[in-house]
């Protein structure tokens, strides 16, 4: 019993951050700059939402400076992706070069090997007990007893369907990245929707740093986002950009993912190679559903 | 006394440089004009990967090279995690530095030379090579094949030992040391399991869990109790976030200890112990005080202290006793062993004082007997194997 | 000066210059704030990776691999197929190549051609899987060659700790492969292996501009539903393509296995990555062979030079990192005068919609 609440929880642990960069990637994805910045985005919302926890010795504040500099990066993204017309892909590798050697020399600078702000957030306490529901079980581990940030990522789900497909603003992204010049022809002001695009995105990074560092280890170590942000791109192909899609396939790595750690338990020297499990379960996934989809349009 | 020591030092070395001026190609004749104009000691010392400030084996060496520094006024520079290691060692050999340590396993081109080439140790006679955790520097007769290598060990096999054994004393003990308040320990036959995690499967981790797991059955065998170690080499040393749900496994199977050797993923299972009001283990560097009374001890390996010794033995002449060596720093060199347990006694309650006291002696006693060899601790590092028969009190969930 | 003359040199020596100039001003200031003198860091950096023979032999040494992992992911997007796989292929590849290094004792030149075709085969071999993924269930190949190079380097871990592990070593390690598998290094760096890159770059400079397949390429990455109306194969030159990338990729990773690595370990490719700077020299070459020679030669530069800052000066290794980043970021803008759109013909591909240019040009 242990084991599949185990199981389940680690899985909404894994996946929320993953949904955060999913949902954060989909409105750029669908407005055509692709953000492929979304590791260096929540490396430095991991980074510096410790770094002001730790300097403001509060949670609140330094989560809200870590957003307020992801979105300057955000903007910096945006300015020379869209104002300067860059190669966007380029212009999303050098930012991610750059976090990640910038927060490394600035833990230099400091002097300190990692951010470890567990003397100011109790990541015990910023769990969230659902009453009710934290004694059913199945359901308590995957309702009950996360952070806020966790339960913020699923409600963003929603808001992210809302906002794509049922607002003003998602059609125009939609319409935009679909034929720029046929929005300019009708007033729509693409630069402008584009830069909203990214700084949804560059948010929304900063909440899944923020979640990975401060609301869940409260502890910043470097590199610690470890490829999430590649994962999420890779989720955001898999959904072609799609909100619930998308987060499904996230889902489906957080669940290997959770599945192959603690499964290692008691496997042997073979747990070695449960770690591609995640990796060849997404690949294993998206293959299956290439095929029937296109078994179904040829059947058309 | 000293001026005369170094006058004689200098005049050594330049004739050794012009014997062998003669027979060396170009390159190196500036070197030495180069060291003897200078006329001080230069060190230089090379980082691996972790990088500088990784709280740990870089930084202590790097501390023990500014010790140096101030106390025998030797020129220092430090290389921070170079992409191309070999080259950084040949270039700073090149420059004229007499001494270099680095810290990466990375030898081939040092010891063996590839490509072709001459190995580095060799076209740069006059410089002394340090190397860490491993001796290369023998060939497959067993005979050291450069004089001016030397290799530093830590028989961090030992203090793992002793790690081992204080877990389960720890574990055995929970309900009289801990308040319930501040540790929520696993008790009885459930609560008698102990998690490893290692950042990948090698002789360098091993070294820790081999003996670690025979600290654990040497304890767990004199009290009469059964153990089970879950061990993992797949936690990576970048992503601390998904290494601490890996400890989080084992503290939600029952665990109370896990021990982590796995760069910054270690600070995440710290941080999860907190969470979770358990125990985990440090290695490295003494980071008892990063969660404190959380971190039960931490198993350390001070490379600063052969950093500081070996320079002290150049400046003083002494290199004899150190070149072409493979040198051990045991338990009582200082160099390895366990934490003195000041951080976590502060979160031991006044009823369990006596018994953390007696736990203590017992690790002396132990200690004692690793030291005079009655307790022989298999040794990874030298290539020995664990032999899992003999841990009759210890179950190894993934023996590996 | 003619117009041709201006439009051919001048301008892209000018778009390359303006920002490697700025982002060096930027980083100068970087420098000047922590404390240290840029011009000298700079002068550093500038005079010992292109002012010294073994500056530029290490540098060349070290673009070696950077060239071939370049072409590897250029040939691809040029046909809009996007094999981000290729650090993953490099990583096999380099992997085998080793194993068979260190697994016999042949005569040099036999061990080393057998080695090499050893890695091209396993990258091959491992680009064919999203290589059929596309072809017959039109499964996107960007994610799975993404997906498996995570894979790959689990995997070759795996290997590397279990089967083929070498006892006697600390770290994670195969065996050093046998000296007759090593390419002699002539002076302190460069190998035969730069030459092989050549070869192989001309060999693709060739096939991109003058072949019936090159033509194809093009034609294909242009739009696909156009060549496929036209009567070509589609999905099979999609699998040529891949095979070619793969090959190269293992190929990569098999010189640099023998020209510098020696044995496998888990920080074969470094950090990012050869495969993974293959992609960014890919996009600043504007997927055109001579392009990525010239981004990968300048990225080598780039990088033996932040080694040589943090050899001969006090700038933290980091620092040098922020610049690389920055550099990256205003090269973006134009690096070389060409039109690259990515996404665009990414999503066009996508929707498939006949005819339609899809999105602008960015």
């Amino acid at each position: 019993m242990s084991l599949i609440n185990n199981i389940l929880y680690d899985t909404v642990y894994h996946s929320a951050p993953l949904i955060l960069l999913v949902l954060g990637g989909i409105f750029a994805y669908k407005a055509n700059v692709l953000n492929i910045a979304l590791e260096g985005m929540m490396l430095l919302g991991a980074f510096s939402s410790a770094y002001f926890v730790l300097i403001t010795k509060s949670l609140l504040w330094g989560i809200i400076v870590g957003v307020i500099l992801t979105l300057i990066l955000g903007l910096i993204f945006s300015y020379f992706s869209v104002t300067l017309k860059s190669n966007f892909i380029i212009t999303g590798l050098g930012i991610n070069m750059f976090t990640l050697a910038l927060s490394g020399f600035l833990l230099q600078f400091f002097s300190i090997p990692n951010i470890n702000v567990s003397s100011i957030v109790s990541t015990a306490n910023l769990k969230i007990d659902i009453p009710f529901l934290k004694d059913i079980p199945i359901i308590a581990p995957i309702l009950s007893g996360h952070t806020f940030l966790t339960y913020f990522s699923f409600v963003c789900i929603f808001l992210a369907g809302v906002l794509m497909f049922k607002t003003k603003f998602g059609t125009y992204v939609r319409v935009v990245g679909e034929n720029e010049e046929a929005a300019k022809s009708v007033g729509i002001k693409s630069d402008r929707i584009k830069y909203l695009a990214v700084l949804i995105g560059a948010f929304l990074c900063a909440l899944a740093g923020a979640n990975l560092s401060v609301e869940r280890t409260a502890l910043y170590t470097n590199n610690m986002t470890a490829g999430r942000g590649f994962i999420a791109i890779a989720a955001i192909y898999c959904g072609r950009g799609m909100p619930v899609k998308s987060t499904l396939y996230a889902t489906v790595f957080g669940l290997t993912k959770s599945l192959s750690i603690n499964l290692a338990l008691n496997a042997g020297p073979v747990s070695g190679l449960f770690e591609t499990v995640p990796y060849v379960m997404m690949v294993i996934v998206l293959g299956v559903v290439s095929a029937i989809e296109s078994r179904r349009t040829k059947l058309r | 006394m000293k001026k005369i020591k170094l006058l004689s030092f200098i005049l050594a070395v330049l004739m050794c440089m012009s014997v062998l001026v003669g027979c060396m190609p170009n390159g190196n004749e500036m070197t030495g004009e180069k060291t003897s104009e200078t006329k001080d000691l230069k060190v230089a010392l090379v980082t691996a990967a972790a990088g500088q400030n990784d709280n740990g084996y870089n930084q202590a060496a790097v501390k023990g090279l500014e010790e140096a520094k101030k106390e025998f006024g030797v020129t220092t520079k430090i290389v921070d995690k170079p992409d191309d290691i070999p080259g950084a060692i040949e270039a700073l050999a090149a420059d004229g530095y007499n001494l270099i340590f680095t810290l990466e396993y990375d030898f081939d081109a040092l010891i063996k030379g590839v490509g072709g080439k001459t190995p580095i140790a060799t076209a740069y006679p006059n410089t002394t090579f340090v190397v860490f955790n491993d001796n290369p520097n023998v060939d497959e007769m067993g005979k050291t094949m450069h004089q001016n290598v030397v290799s530093v060990l830590f028989d961090v096999h030992e203090s793992s030992f002793l790690a081992g054994a204080l877990s389960v004393l720890i574990n055995e003990n929970g309900e009289k040391l801990f308040s319930p308040e501040t540790h929520s320990l696993t008790t009885g036959d459930k609560g008698r399991k102990i998690g490893f995690l290692g950042g990948t499967s090698s002789n360098g981790i091993t070294v820790f869990s081999y003996g670690f797991a025979e600290g654990i059955n040497y304890m767990a065998k004199e009290l009469s109790k059964n153990y089970t170690l879950y061990t993992d080499y797949n936690a990576g040393f970048v992503d601390s976030a998904a290494g601490a749900t890996k400890a989080a496994t084992y503290y939600s199977d029952g665990a109370n200890i896990v021990c982590t050797v796995a760069g910054s993923v270690g600070d995440g299972v710290d941080s999860k112990a907190k969470e979770l009001k358990k125990l985990s283990i440090q290695v490295d560097a003494d980071k008892d005080a990063s969660q404190s009374g959380y971190i039960l001890t931490s198993i350390l390996k001070n490379t600063d202290v052969p950093v500081k010794e070996i320079i002290k033995h150049y400046k003083n002449g002494t290199m004899d006793k150190v070149k072409g060596k493979a040198i051990s720093y045991s338990l009582s060199s200082g160099a390895t062993g366990i934490t003195n347990l000041s951080e976590i006694e502060k979160s031991i309650t006044t009823d369990g004082k006596e018994t953390f006291e007696n736990i203590k002696e017992k690790l002396k006693e132990i200690e004692k007997k690793i030291s005079d060899g009655t307790i022989k601790v298999t040794n990874s590092q030298a290539g020995e194997k664990i032999d899992t028969s003999k841990l009759t009190n210890l179950k190894m969930a993934n023996a590996q | 000066m003619t117009k041709n003359f201006k439009e051919r040199f001048l301008i892209p020596a000018f778009n390359t210059l303006l920002p490697v100039i700025s982002a060096l001003f930027l980083g100068g200031i970087i420098i000047f704030a922590i404390g240290d003198n840029p011009f000298k860091t700079y002068g550093v950096m500038i005079s010992k990776s292109l002012f010294t023979v073994d500056g530029i032999l290490k540098t060349l040494h070290f673009a070696s691999p950077l060239i071939l992992t370049g072409l590897a992911i250029a040939i691809t997007f040029k046909a809009n197929v996007f094999n981000m796989g290729v650090e993953g292929q490099m990583l096999l590849g380099a992997f085998f190549s080793g194993v068979f290094g260190f697994s016999f004792d042949l005569p040099p030149l036999l061990h080393i051609s057998l080695c090499l075709i050893v890695g091209v085969i396993t990258g091959i071999l491992f680009a064919l899987i999203p290589a059929f993924l596309k072809a017959f269930f039109k499964v996107n190949e960007m994610v799975v060659t993404l997906m498996l190079n995570y894979a790959a380097v689990e995997i070759t871990r795996y290997l590397a700790q279990g089967v083929f592990r070498n006892p006697a070593s600390g770290d994670v390690a195969t065996y050093t492969i046998n000296s007759s598998a090593m390419f002699n290094k002539v002076g302190k760096n460069i190998t035969a292996f730069f030459l092989i890159s050549i070869l192989v770059f001309i060999f693709i400079y060739i096939l991109m501009k003058k072949s019936k397949l090159g033509y194809e390429i093009t034609a294909i990455g242009k739009n696909e539903e156009f060549a496929k109306a036209s009567g070509m194969r589609v999905y099979r030159k999609i699998i040529y393509i891949m095979m070619i990338s793969g090959g190269i990729s293992g190929l990569a990773g098999a010189g640099w296995m023998m020209s510098e690595k020696y044995r496998y370990t888990t920080s074969f490719s470094g950090n990012p990555g050869i495969g993974w700077d293959g992609m960014l020299i890919a996009l600043l070459g504007a997927h055109n062979p001579v392009g990525v020679l010239i981004a990968a030669i300048f990225y080598a530069a780039l990088k033996t030079g932040s080694d040589y800052i943090n050899l001969y000066t006090n700038v933290p290794k980091d620092i040098v990192g922020v610049i690389q980043g920055i550099l990256i970021l205003f090269l973006s803008i134009k690096f070389i005068n060409d039109k690259t759109d990515f996404l665009g013909r990414m999503r066009q591909r996508l929707k498939s919609i006949r005819g339609s240019k899809g999105a602008t040009r960015i």
